[in-house]
This record gives structure tokens, C-alpha cells and sequence, in this order.
């Protein structure tokens, strides 16, 4: 039975089958709560506001910051700047690469502990394994960008993960670096299927702030599908994107 | 490296060796008025993929189509996410429609 809680300000769901006991989902929640108390930047008594505030100098920076940090500079590159936690005001925002990592890392103590059916959801991010209780493979629905309650896409990652960017549920936020305050109005949600969740989410983020030009970055890109939706209500799948339909 | 809410030493900083998923990854800061102004990875596995360009003549045509709702029987939902802000907010109105 799928489990869900509000954590990271989002609601987060894992179904990890009736096999494993409460205290693997419990581990799962406890670590998605440990990477909030680390990289939230709503958090005043977060390592990455203290680094904001001047507080940490490099040196004493945690592992799991230098990787993270390391790994969204690395996307910034593979990118071509389109990806950036650097916000407009200066400040390191790192949460459009810290939701895939997380639910990365999650589905590696999952997987560890035995598990080989399960998945893990977090505010519409998500990796899953094996099979659902019906033995059937895991499909994703992707959430209409005009109507909340509607799917317009059902894909089957098999093992890939699936991250959607996007502007329709809560405004415009995400921004093009390379044109700070034009915002990006011509697509409203696109949907990366990645090789896992974190390649699936920072790729997401990325090609979003791209506009337009993304899907065409997403078809070029080796290992990474996509599915976008613009504002005239048209979608634009990769050519690989339609395979992954295929229950 | 001056330590406190004033900000940081102005100069070029490296981190420590961190032990990542897929390797040794180390960091190095530039501190420029106080700030962090640029960060520099300066050891990172060398298997990763390296910066694409668009090119969109040497792609295929996308072919696009009109979006139409499908069976909503699906294991999992994928779609943008709400903001800790936005998502407190909207609970706190549908807690507040609740309970009028």
C-alpha cells in the first residue's frame, strides 16, 4: 500500500509492497526529512542558508553539500548555463537537482534492504522498480498542465525515472538564467525520462528553461526522452518518447 | 577565512574530497565582495557526458499532437510541484474552506 507525507513542503509517496514493514518506509520519510534539514532554503538552520548567509566557509561544507553542489555544476556545464542554482539575488538554490538526488539515493536503501517492487514519489518526481501488486509493470500518468485531475499520457519507465518541470501548478519557477525576468511562457510542462530520477530531474529543470529549443536538446541528448506541452494545448514527444508508451 | 553574517574572505577556496555516488568529487569557491561568486568542480569522474548544443538541422522533425485525457487508472502521477510555500498555502485555504 502506497504511504504518503508531507515532507520537503511536498507531499512524497512511497509504496515499497507488503513484504518490507513499516520501518524501511520510516527510514525512507526519516532521510527524505534529514535532506530537508540540509538543503532546505526555507529553513534558517539549513546548511545551505548558513552557506547563503556567509556562515560555512568551503572547507567545512558536508559531503552530501559538495556533491550536490558538484553535481549542479556539472549540469550547469552539460546544459550550456541553462541550468543554474544560482538565483537572480546571488543566492545558491539548489532545490531543482536536490528532489532527484534524494529520491535517488531513497530507492538505493529501498533497494538495498531486498526490495525489488517498489516506487518513490516526491511532488511528481519519480523512480520505481519491478512490478505493482498486479505484477504488471509501473505506470506513470502525466498530469494535464490545463486540468489538474486529468492524465494525457500514461508511460511505463520500467526502472527509468520520470521528472515533470513546470509552470501551471505554481506560477512561473523557473527561470531562463540567460534572460533574467523574461519568463518562460510558451511551454507549460515538459516531462523527462531519464536513465534515473536524478538525470530525469536536472535534465527536466534544464531543458524547461530552455523554452522552446528543450524537447530539441532532449532529442539530441543520449539516454534522456521527453514529452512537452505548450500553451495552444499541443504536445511534442521525443522520437524515442513514444516507445516508453508501450505498456 | 573570516567566519559570521558579514560574509565570507574575499579569495579562491577549495573544499574537501567528498566520496559522491559515482566517485571523489572536490570543490573550489571564489569569493568575491563577500560572496560566493563562482564554484569550480576540480575533480569529477571523467565518464560524464559533456556540453551539447542544439543543432536542430541535424535532428529529426518532432512531430507534435494535440493533448486528450486518457484513463486516469495509473499507478503513479508525474506533473510539476508545488512550492513548500505554495503547497502550505494552498492546504492552509482548503483547511480554511474545511472548516467554514
Amino acid at each position: 500500500m502506497p504511504e504518503t507525507r508531507i515532507l520537503m513542503g511536498m507531499p512524497i509517496t512511497v509504496d515499497v509492497g507488503e513484504m518490507a514493514g513499516g520501518t524501511l518506509v520510516d527510514m525512507v520519510f526519516d532521510y527524505f526529512a534529514h535532506v530537508d534539514r540540509r538543503f532546505s532554503t526555507y529553513r534558517a538552520d539549513s546548511e545551505i542558508s548558513a552557506i547563503n548567509r556567509g556562515d560555512v566557509p568551503i572547507r567545512d561544507w558536508s559531503g552530501e553539500m559538495t556533491e550536490v553542489l558538484a553535481l549542479a555544476e556539472q549540469t550547469k556545464n552539460e546544459t550550456d548555463g541553462y541550468f543554474d542554482i544560482r538565483q537572480p539575488d546571488g543566492s545558491l538554490d539548489p532545490s531543482g537537482i536536490v528532489k532527484g538526488w534524494a529520491i535517488r539515493n531513497a530507492a538505493g536503501i529501498v533497494r538495498r534492504a531486498g526490495m525489488c517492487d517498489f516506487f518513490i514519489e516526491a511532488g511528481g518526481d519519480v523512480q520505481s522498480f519491478g512490478k505493482n501488486a498486479s505484477g504488471k509493470d509501473w505506470s506513470v500518468g502525466i498530469r494535464n498542465p490545463f486540468k489538474g485531475d486529468e492524465i494525457i499520457k500514461v508511460v511505463y519507465p520500467r526502472g527509468r525515472g520520470v521528472a515533470t518541470s513546470g509552470s501551471y501548478v505554481r506560477g512561473q519557477h523557473i527561470y531562463n538564467p540567460h534572460e533574467i525576468g523574461s519568463p518562460i511562457t510558451d511551454i507549460l510542462s515538459l516531462t523527462v525520462i531519464g536513465a534515473d530520477v536524478l538525470e530525469a530531474d536536472r535534465f527536466a529543470t534544464a531543458a524547461f528553461a530552455m523554452g522552446k529549443d528543450g524537447i530539441f536538446f532532449l532529442e539530441e541528448t543520449p539516454d534522456l526522452e521527453g514529452y512537452v506541452v505548450d500553451i495552444d494545448g499541443r504536445a511534442t514527444p521525443t522520437s524515442g518518447f513514444g516507445a516508453l508508451c508501450l505498456p | 577565512m573570516k567566519l559570521g553574517t558579514q560574509g565570507y574572505a574575499d579569495g579562491v577556496y577549495t573544499g574537501p574530497a567528498a566520496d559522491a555516488y559515482y566517485g571523489i568529487v572536490r570543490i573550489q569557491a571564489l569569493v568575491q565582495g563577500g560572496r560566493l561568486a563562482a564554484l569550480k568542480v576540480l575533480q569529477y569522474p571523467s565518464d560524464r557526458r559533456t556540453s551539447i548544443r542544439i543543432n536542430r538541422q541535424a535532428l529529426p522533425m518532432l512531430r507534435d499532437e494535440a493533448i486528450s485525457a486518457h484513463d486516469a487508472n495509473v499507478d503513479i502521477i508525474s506533473g510539476a510541484t508545488l512550492t513548500s510555500r505554495a503547497f502550505i498555502r494552498s492546504l492552509g485555504g482548503a483547511l480554511k474552506k474545511a472548516s467554514s
